[in-house]
């Protein structure tokens, strides 16, 4: 520590240091005269003796410097002066250079941390690789859920597995204070989910295997998100009561924030506690458990099949086709184009990173055999190839410098928004928040980068002449412009056909016709206690009720309610027969509803053939039903009105007991998962001969004023009974967005991604061929006056590019053809249209040549004169 | 009388800490005092006393200060800190057995 404070000090007092040296030697050499004089040596000869016997003073001051530290950071001071001179004295390259350089590796880099979050698979919780999902699979290869006893059998039977737990998601009704009951996102979960998960609470504490006994007291963990919105943050809250589905619950912890799994969850409570849970036939919750260190995935695969055996032992009455199936758990809860979106991100940036790297390695390689002269004629003066390299690369530190002041405003202006964009069209991604830590991070790295870049030339230089490797002779200019534009415009090219491809069928997605019209429809969520509403007159008075006052709301043209849209991501699917095909080995499976009269004309879904439902389908009525065009189709062809169909329990069999329900309409296809879904069949029953303890309300205004309906809908709702829970009062526009929510993020991305790289490329081309053209401004002077035209030097620089250009974008093209292609099949299953790659060729082609033009005509502009006079 | 012989490679450092425990000195007078002590046998290449000196100060094993030399000059003078004085003695037992083992070859080789 000592010597590093005494070498510091001495290199901030560098001159009094060469001060001190120099005294220093001089005492010395006169008390050595001195000596000498004393034994008669005249003065003169004295003086050249005591210099001889010491030796060379300034090679031994210099050795002493070097002791000191002092000579390298002079030479270092040096040579960053000679850098800053030469920049400044090159205005154009230099600002040239610095912003290539800043630009590309800045936008890389910005896209490159905004997509970490994405392809990092960034799930709350630790180590999501280390778990593994525990579900059952059926003979068709439908995964279900397992019940509690089904997991205390893997949990007792499995020795790899470190931890089992098991959570079952759910909308939770909860009271507020003021009384009203409102729907949030919840889970009935094991005791040890928490712990599986390797998360812990914020506040207070999680769920305690006692917390899971049958009849244990009602106990809740909730988010932090709802800790502070509903709770006030108020950590008098912990301990006290909130209403949770009727039942006292007492907050026993608040989790940290970010924490909301299974997606969107505020509330846990405990499900063990819960009788239902207990029954071993109760399918309802899916396993989650964590791998013991020594064991993997294939393992708990390997003993599946003994875990089934187990099961079938101990609970008879199970299915016998249904087999223990565990799965990667990462699959489960991230969406499976997650993984897609994230190969192409990594490698857009990738793609852009190399453009951008090309295209500085390009210029420092210009630049390097610019100064081919002034190096050659440095070393045969006498300077060493190890001190022209140090000077180099300290130019190229400091070009690195400034080129990172521009860098990280471009990135961090890139980085914020899109991973803004990220988190409002991935739920996933909710609690990841701009990381300036991952940005420090990346200064050295992106640094390191630029300086790579920056001096790989200078090496080789150096390499060869130190004569550590032969290296060949100085080639033209010529090959490797050709091969950077080439490359440049095909990577372009590629990735602009791509984003073009993918904007595409977001467009066309968006503009299919999904059967029912959603302009001016609002839906709510309804959910009707059980506590309250347990018998089912209640159910359709209250209903009934709604529809009364919905209606009574100014600008609603029409009011209904139906089980779920069709864009609410949930169906439900039934097998269904028509009377003569009950012995089908192969049923239809429709989308099951249920809807009150008006939901067809408030959807604006056509009725083809018979009537809607009315006031005499209720629940004492005959069964009746309303089927889609397809699904008569695909029952009877022709004729389907007064024909019975009966449903099945599930998707797989109808039972011949099953009642029968004439079909009184039939009305148009529409799609069940928004715009990415296709027409399928579809069958309703009347609401009221179906009431579930859930609904969802579906009005159309009358009038543009859709948030004034919105403003009016819940108090109109609660009037027809307070203990209804009204959720989520959307426009039915906003929930079809949101069905192509991915989609839209990858256009947008890949969009950023193709637009960065067309300008990159553009950047690249001009800021090449503006150095080539600065350094041939001597040559096209000779040629201008020998009577070459304006017209044809610029077709020279034009032609020194559009070869290249050609061959790389007809490649790019091809490239991007395959990948809009994959793409396609990967995210939506739609088609592909061919004119993407042309467009972007062409649009790449005019955008190089542009960029060409520019040095091009700076060339013509030069005049005469001064060309000759250029070096 | 012979002309005294360069200081043997490796044990510049040795003598330095060695004539500095007399005291503070400057560096021509340590370079004197090697060879007076030495009996005219060592001489310190004068060029190569002062590297070393600023490596042993930057090492830590030397302090150094201006002062006023004997006959009134400015010069600087070197001693010995604590580290100095432990490093001599680890030195010096080098050296003994160096010289132990080199007195045995000569003597049984």
């Amino acid at each position: 520590m000592r010597r590093w404070l005494t070498r510091c000090r001495t290199l901030i007092q560098r001159s009094r240091h060469r001060e001190d040296l120099d005294n220093e030697i001089r005492f010395h050499l006169e008390m050595e005269t001195e000596k000498l004089i004393r034994t008669g040596v005249d003065v003169a000869e004295a003086k050249r003796r005591a210099r001889l016997v010491f030796g060379g003073v300034d090679r031994f001051k210099e050795e002493v410097r070097e002791v000191d530290g002092i000579s390298r950071v002079e030479a270092l001071v040096t040579d960053v002066r000679y850098a800053l001179r030469r920049l400044v004295g090159q205005p154009f390259h230099t600002a040239l250079l610095i912003g290539a350089l800043g630009a590309t590796v800045g936008s890389s880099i910005g896209i490159g941390l905004a997509t970490l979050p994405i392809v990092s698979l960034d799930l709350p919780f630790h180590d999501p690789a280390g778990l593994v999902a525990l579900r059952q699979r059926t003979p068709d290869g439908r995964y279900l859920p397992v019940s509690l006893p089904d997991l205390h059998v893997w949990g007792e039977s499995d020795p790899g597995l470190a931890g089992v737990a098991g959570y079952d998601p759910a909308l939770v009704s909860v009271r507020d204070d003021s009384g009203t009951r409102f729907r949030v996102g919840g889970a009935e979960v094991t005791a040890n989910l928490f712990d599986v998960l390797g998360v812990s609470p914020l506040l207070g504490r999680a769920f305690t295997p006692e917390d899971d006994i049958p009849g244990a007291i009602a106990q809740a963990v909730v988010s932090n998100r709802f800790w502070v919105e509903r709770l006030g943050a108020d950590a008098s809250r912990l301990g006290q009561d909130i209403e949770i589905g009727g039942e006292p619950h007492a907050v026993i912890g608040v989790m940290k924030p970010g924490f909301n799994f299974p997606s969107g969850a505020d509330i846990w409570v405990s499900a063990g506690r819960l009788e239902s849970y207990q029954d071993p036939l109760n399918f309802d919750l899916i396993g989650v458990a964590r791998y013991a260190p020594q064991s993997s995935f294939e393992a708990i695969v390997a003993a599946a099949p003994a875990i089934g055996e187990r099961l079938r032992t101990a609970y008879p009455g199970r299915d016998p086709g249904l087999s223990p199936a565990p799965t990667p758990f990462v699959q489960l809860v991230l969406p499976p184009a997650t993984a897609t979106v994230s190969w192409l991100l990594v490698g857009g940036v990738v793609i852009l990173l190399l453009i951008g790297l090309s295209t500085c390695l390009h210029l420092a390689v210009l630049r390097h055999r610019a100064r081919s002269y002034e190096l050659a004629t440095r070393l045969r003066l006498g300077a060493t190839p190890d001190r022209v390299l140090r000077q180099l690369v300290t130019e190229g530190t400091v070009t690195a410098a400034l080129a990172l002041t521009i860098m990280f405003p471009i990135a961090w202006a890139l980085y914020v928004p899109l991973l803004e964009l990220a988190r409002s069209e991935m739920p996933e991604l909710t609690h990841a928040a701009p990381g300036i830590g991952m940005y420090v991070i990346m200064l050295p790295l992106s640094y390191a980068l630029l300086l790579a870049t920056l001096t790989t030339p200078t090496v080789m230089w150096w390499m060869g002449a130190s004569g550590r490797r032969a290296v060949g002779t100085a080639r033209g200019d010529g090959p490797t412009r050709s091969l950077f534009v080439g490359s440049q415009v095909a990577v372009a090219v590629a990735l602009l056909s791509t984003a073009l491809g993918a904007t595409s069928i977001f467009l066309r997605l968006t503009a299919t016709d999904p059967g029912f019209r959603n302009e001016g429809v609002v839906t709510a969520l309804l959910s009707f206690p059980s506590d309250v509403f347990s018998e089912r007159d209640a159910r359709r008075a209250v209903v009934s009720s709604v529809l009364e006052r919905i209606q009574a709301l100014p600008n609603v043209e029409y009011a209904a309610v139906t089980l779920r849209t069709p864009v609410s991501g949930a169906r439900i699917e039934y097998a269904v027969a028509g009377e003569s095909q009950l012995d089908v080995s192969a049923p239809i499976v429709a989308v099951f509803n249920a809807a009150s009269s008006d939901l067809y004309k408030a959807l604006g879904i056509p009725l083809l053939a018979g009537r809607t439902f009315n006031g005499a389908d209720d629940g004492s009525g005959e069964p009746v039903a309303i089927v889609s065009q397809r699904l008569a189709d695909e029952l009877w062809g022709s004729d389907p009105i007064g024909r019975t169909l009966r449903l099945g329990n599930d998707r797989n069999s109808v039972e011949p007991g099953a009642p029968d329900h004439r079909v009184v309409g039939v009305v148009g296809d529409i799609t069940h998962e928004g715009y990415l879904g296709r027409p399928t069949p579809a069958v309703w029953v009347p609401y009221a001969q179906f009431p579930a303890y859930y609904a969802t309300v579906v009005l159309r205004s009358a009038s543009a004023d859709v948030p004034g309906v919105i403003q009016a809908l819940p108090d109109a709702l609660r009037g027809a009974s307070p203990e209804i829970v009204v959720d989520r009062v959307t426009p039915l526009t906003a929930l079809l967005r949101d069905s192509v929510a991915r989609p839209r993020l990858l256009a947008r991305i890949m969009g950023t991604l193709a637009f960065t790289a067309l300008l990159m490329t553009l950047m690249g081309t001009y800021a090449v061929l503006a150095w080539w053209v600065s350094r041939r401004q001597r040559e096209v002077g000779i040629r201008r006056a020998l009577g070459s035209t304006a017209g044809r030097t610029v077709a020279w620089v034009l032609g020194s590019v559009a070869r290249p250009a050609l061959l790389g974008g007809a490649f790019g093209a091809a490239v991007g053809w395959g990948a809009q292609r994959w793409l396609a099949g990967t995210i939506t299953g739609a088609g592909v249209d061919p004119v993407w790659p042309v467009v972007a060729l062409l649009l790449v082609l005019c955008g190089t040549g542009a960029a060409a033009l520019g040095p091009a005509l700076r060339l013509i502009r030069e005049p005469i004169r001064r060309a000759l006079g250029a070096g | 009388m012979t002309d005294p012989t360069d200081v043997l490679h490796g044990t510049l450092n040795l003598l330095i800490l060695q004539t500095l425990r007399q005291g503070r000195m400057h560096g021509w007078g340590i370079s004197e005092r090697i060879q007076a002590v030495s009996q005219n046998t060592l001489k310190v290449n004068q060029g190569s006393l002062y590297p070393a000196l600023h490596r042993m100060e930057q090492s830590g094993l030397l302090n150094s200060s201006w002062g006023r030399s004997d006959n009134g000059r400015r010069a600087k003078f070197y001693e010995l800190t604590e580290l100095g004085r432990d490093h001599l003695a680890v030195e010096r037992t080098t050296w003994r057995r160096f010289q132990g083992a080199v007195e045995l070859v000569l003597a049984n080789g």
